[in-house]
């Protein structure tokens, strides 16, 4: 589901799905544990082949922020489309994490 | 704008996304297109949810989605016979962390309205104390009304957001 790749200080993981549903969260949050696992102190996660994203989901991406902050790991998003970005701002997403419009 | 309504049915294998955008080609071919860009995304983010909300919590049941629009509103109700959704606290809270709370205030005895308050932001929020359930706060803010309703002769659920066109 994830793809890793390092640019510079950070590390990439890009969601190779269209729906971040309740279907997917539990495997993207198992699998984005163990990116920061690695210890990687920078990482974005890259929606842009995200369609729409849940609550469930999102659930778990919060979680996993959680998880890397007591590892002294933060976690950014990239490439939000239009509605993704909107939700974000309507549950103030924004003010918890860094959202790139690129990659920096 | 004449009234409208229609009924859906949704079972948890179903396949969310095909299931929304066939809801949201109905709106749009009743409201047309300048209101429907305006209400477009509301409408995104309440079915969504309503949908990921019913696969969570009906146990396999059929979910009902009813789409109701007139001259004023649009009302996307979602029904089922699973278990009654209870607000247990006194105070009404529903969840509660650094950015916002959400309540469930009862209206009657079987009926309560959602509403949720943003709490001022004079600091980054704490992340370890941040919700991880954030579907009905999606819900409540995407809509101008939600509310939950018990039937107790029936023993259903009813979920139901307004979103007014004007």
């Amino acid at each position: 589901m994830i793809q890793v790749k390092e640019l510079g200080d950070y590390v990439v993981a890009s969601l190779k799905l269209k729906e971040a549903n309740l279907t997917e969260a539990e495997r993207f949050k198992k699998e984005l544990m163990e990116v920061i696992d690695q210890g990687h102190k920078k990482i974005i996660v890259d929606f842009e082949q995200v369609m729409y994203v849940d609550s469930s989901f999102l659930g778990a991406l919060v979680s996993s922020l959680k998880y890397a902050m007591t590892l002294g790991s933060d976690i950014a998003v990239v490439h939000l489309n239009k509605d993704i970005f909107n939700l974000f701002q309507l549950i103030r997403m924004d003010k918890v994490f860094h959202i790139y419009k690129t990659l920096p | 704008m004449a009234g409208f309504k229609k009924q859906f049915h949704f079972t948890e294998t179903g396949d969310l996304y095909p299931f929304m955008l066939e809801i949201l080609s109905e709106i749009e071919e009743r409201t047309g297109e300048t209101i429907f860009n305006r209400i477009r995304g509301s409408s995104r983010f309440i079915l969504i949810e309503l949908l990921t909300n019913a696969i969570k919590h009906t146990n396999g049941t059929i979910s009902v989605i009813c789409l109701e629009i007139d001259g004023s509103n649009v009302t996307i109700s979602r029904s089922d016979s699973g278990q009654r959704f209870l607000v247990e606290r006194p105070d009404h809270v529903i969840y509660s962390d650094d950015m916002a709370t959400l309540y469930g205030k009862p209206l009657t005895d079987d009926k309560l309205v959602f509403n949720v308050v943003d709490h001022d932001l004079t600091r980054p929020p704490l992340v370890e104390h941040l919700s991880e359930h954030y579907g009905l706060t999606i819900i409540t803010k995407a809509s101008d009304e939600f509310t939950y309703a018990y039937d107790p002769a029936a023993g259903t659920n009813t979920f139901s957001a307004r979103i007014k066109l004007g």
